[in-house]
């Protein structure tokens, strides 16, 4: 059997056996085909869930970027897309109930507020790697569009009541938990709409492999692959942070060690394998979360700078 | 048959580079484009390949507009190799020479056993059946260049296009590769149109030339061109000039010479010779058959025969110098 066969095989395995467990285990042990306690049972299952669509959804971002920008440093929360999705979503919180009276369309307006605000920093990106050669200032300009974000975040939590504050401040630490069927739902939506046109990109991506005049002489319409990159990254990215807070460094960290595991230049591989090992490292996340109520965000950066560090000094 | 044609064609950014443009090759050729650097030689590849737009004129495929041709029917017709091939992504060799397939798959379909074919004939073609496994951007100059031509002949279009593949190259790799170029031109019919500045290399396997010259481009036979452009001095300079007796360019001496030698070979190899004449030349030595001072080249020495008196010497380094000392 072939090594990617044999990867797939496993990591399903693992995926199903993680999820039993996110289930099962927590503070209090339940036994999930009891069914004894179904309100922390649909509450572990929920997050459970969550934690699965962000496993998906940011290495296959993360992915996608540094296939395109040709950077393996690039990702989601690097380039400034996860925290221009929180800017939105902290107008929304911070301004939402001053403008909007009906409470109802308060999760729409801030999943579409922060589908914008990754939008818009993905064309700021596009417009700025056209004049830039340089890599690395190209992160550079990542962390600018972060700090602004925060700038402008911290103008509003200075401007705002406390009470608006708190809830910012819940959000942005990252959590697997509290997202109603409803919003479920939502998420699992924008996922799927972000990870169709995540495929239509792999096979665009798959003639850049040797750069943007050889994918023109390949046949390559480089403008589609810009535009369903460009949407897939957005929604993938705009649709977590939204309901999850902004979980910083995943999308670098999956897709590294995936093309640690496999041939790096075949893309759809690398897709299939991001998603899956996405999924169960999540997961993992979420387990140790049943336990200690710590925030997504700061397991993620404890794991994924030492990894980025790496990759930095590797170069 | 006129497989690609360049009519009144007028290239450039905002400035026009090349005026007049009016050349074609034939299926089969081998078409040579020679100019200084800066000359427009890349501007006008780019053109053809479509990633500039032209000002001006026609450029036809087989009669037919390339502005009817999208990207995806071009990737069909014309495949290309350029000169600076940094690789940013880790691929092996074989996968990166299996990209060549690209525009003739959809997403579902995997490499057929026509495409293993095609992608085997273009490894053999090209010699790297040894680094198939290696990392592409682990390879020496030479071997990269001829896994990118691969990678093109894989693409199996009817026109290669090339910019420069003979620079970074050694001696022995260049001529490699023009061999490859002489085999695909022979054996497929293909037509390969290429950039240089190994002008010398260049011409003896090319059959066609485009050559730049003050916004001018003039094509033909080789040979027609090079006597009617007159290539020889065009590419003398202050510094260099063509030697025919050495059938190279050479530096032009500096200062007047003030001896001259007459060389006779009675039993030393062509070699010696050869380095000999470099040697004397590079040290203000002129040869002149008419010289009192004689130098013959024997199997292990040269004897120096001046007044009828014999000096011998067992390298060409004791020789100069004794040249030097009696000047």
């Amino acid at each position: 059997m072939k090594k990617f066969t044999i990867l797939i095989y496993v990591f399903t395995f693992i995926v199903i056996i993680l999820l039993y467990f996110s289930v099962q285990f927590g503070n209090s042990v339940i036994d999930v085909f009891k069914n004894e306690n179904s309100v922390i049972l649909h509450y572990r299952f929920y997050k459970a869930i969550a934690a699965l669509l962000a496993g998906c959804c940011l290495p296959v971002s993360g992915f996608l970027l540094q296939e395109l920008f040709k950077n393996p440093l690039a990702g989601p929360s690097v380039l400034g897309i996860s925290s221009s999705a929180g800017l939105g979503v902290a107008l929304v919180i911070f301004l939402g109930s001053n403008i909007f009276i009906i409470e109802e369309f308060n999760q729409w307006i801030l999943v579409f507020s922060a589908l914008l605000g990754s939008f818009l920093c993905m064309i700021i990106l596009f417009m700025i790697s056209k004049k830039m050669n340089d890599k690395n200032s190209f992160i550079i300009i990542g962390f600018l569009i972060s700090a602004f974000g925060s700038a402008f975040i911290s103008f509003l939590e200075y401007i705002s009541p406390s009470d608006k504050i708190k809830q910012y401040l819940v959000w942005s630490l990252g959590s697997f938990s509290g997202l109603s069927g409803e919003k479920l739902l939502i998420f699992t939506l924008f996922s799927f709409i972000g990870l169709i046109f995540a495929l239509f990109s792999v096979q665009l991506l798959k003639g850049n492999l040797l750069g943007e005049n050889y994918a023109k002489s390949l046949g390559v319409n480089l403008n589609k692959m810009k535009i369903y990159i460009l949407l897939s990254t957005s929604i993938l990215t705009g649709i977590t942070t939204a309901f999850l807070g902004p979980i910083a460094f995943i999308g670098i960290i999956i897709p590294f060690f995936c093309r640690k595991l496999i041939n790096p230049s075949k893309l759809w591989k690398q897709l299939i394998l991001n998603i899956l090992i996405g999924i169960c490292f999540m997961l993992c996340i979420n387990i140790i979360s049943n336990y200690i109520m710590l925030p997504i965000n700061i397991l993620t950066s404890i794991i994924g700078i030492p990894v980025i560090l790496f990759i930095i000094l590797k170069k | 048959m006129k497989i690609l044609e360049l009519q009144d064609l007028l290239i450039g950014y905002k400035k026009p580079i090349l005026q007049e443009v009016n050349a074609s090759v034939n299926q089969g050729d081998i078409c040579v484009i020679l100019g200084r650097n800066g000359s427009g030689k890349s501007t006008l590849i780019k053109t053809i390949l479509k990633s500039i737009p032209k000002i001006k004129g026609n450029i036809k495929i087989n009669n037919v507009e390339i502005e009817s041709f999208n990207f995806e029917l071009l990737s069909q017709i014309i495949s290309v190799v350029y000169s600076q091939n940094i690789l940013e992504n880790e691929v092996n060799v074989y996968n990166l020479v299996a990209l060549g397939r690209y525009p003739y798959k959809k997403w579902y379909e995997k490499l057929n056993k026509k495409d293993s074919l095609l992608i085997e004939k273009a490894i053999d073609y090209c010699g790297i059946s040894s680094i198939l496994n290696l990392n592409a951007n682990e390879l020496s100059d030479g071997n990269r260049q001829k896994v990118f031509i691969a990678r093109a002949i894989v693409q199996n279009t009817p026109i290669l296009i090339l910019d420069e593949p003979l620079s970074y190259l050694d001696v022995e790799n260049q001529f490699v590769i023009m061999k490859i170029f002489e085999e695909l031109s022979k054996n497929e019919n293909k037509t390969i149109l290429f950039t240089s500045h190994e002008w010398d290399q260049s011409l003896t396997i090319a059959n066609k030339m485009w050559y730049i010259n003050e916004n001018q481009l003039t094509s033909g036979m080789v040979e027609d061109v090079a006597i009617e452009k007159n290539i020889i001095n065009a590419f003398s300079n202050e510094h260099f000039e063509f030697n025919f007796y050495l059938n190279k360019f050479v530096p032009i001496l500096k200062q007047k010479s003030v001896k001259s030698v007459c060389v006779i070979c009675s039993d030393g190899k062509d070699e010696q010779i050869y380095w000999l004449t470099r040697a004397l030349r590079k040290n203000n030595i002129l040869l002149d058959e008419n010289s009192e001072i004689q130098i013959i080249t024997k199997e292990k020495h040269y004897v120096l025969k001046e007044n009828s008196s014999d000096v011998s010497f067992k390298n060409i380094e004791d020789l100069i110098n004794y040249l030097k000392i009696n000047e």
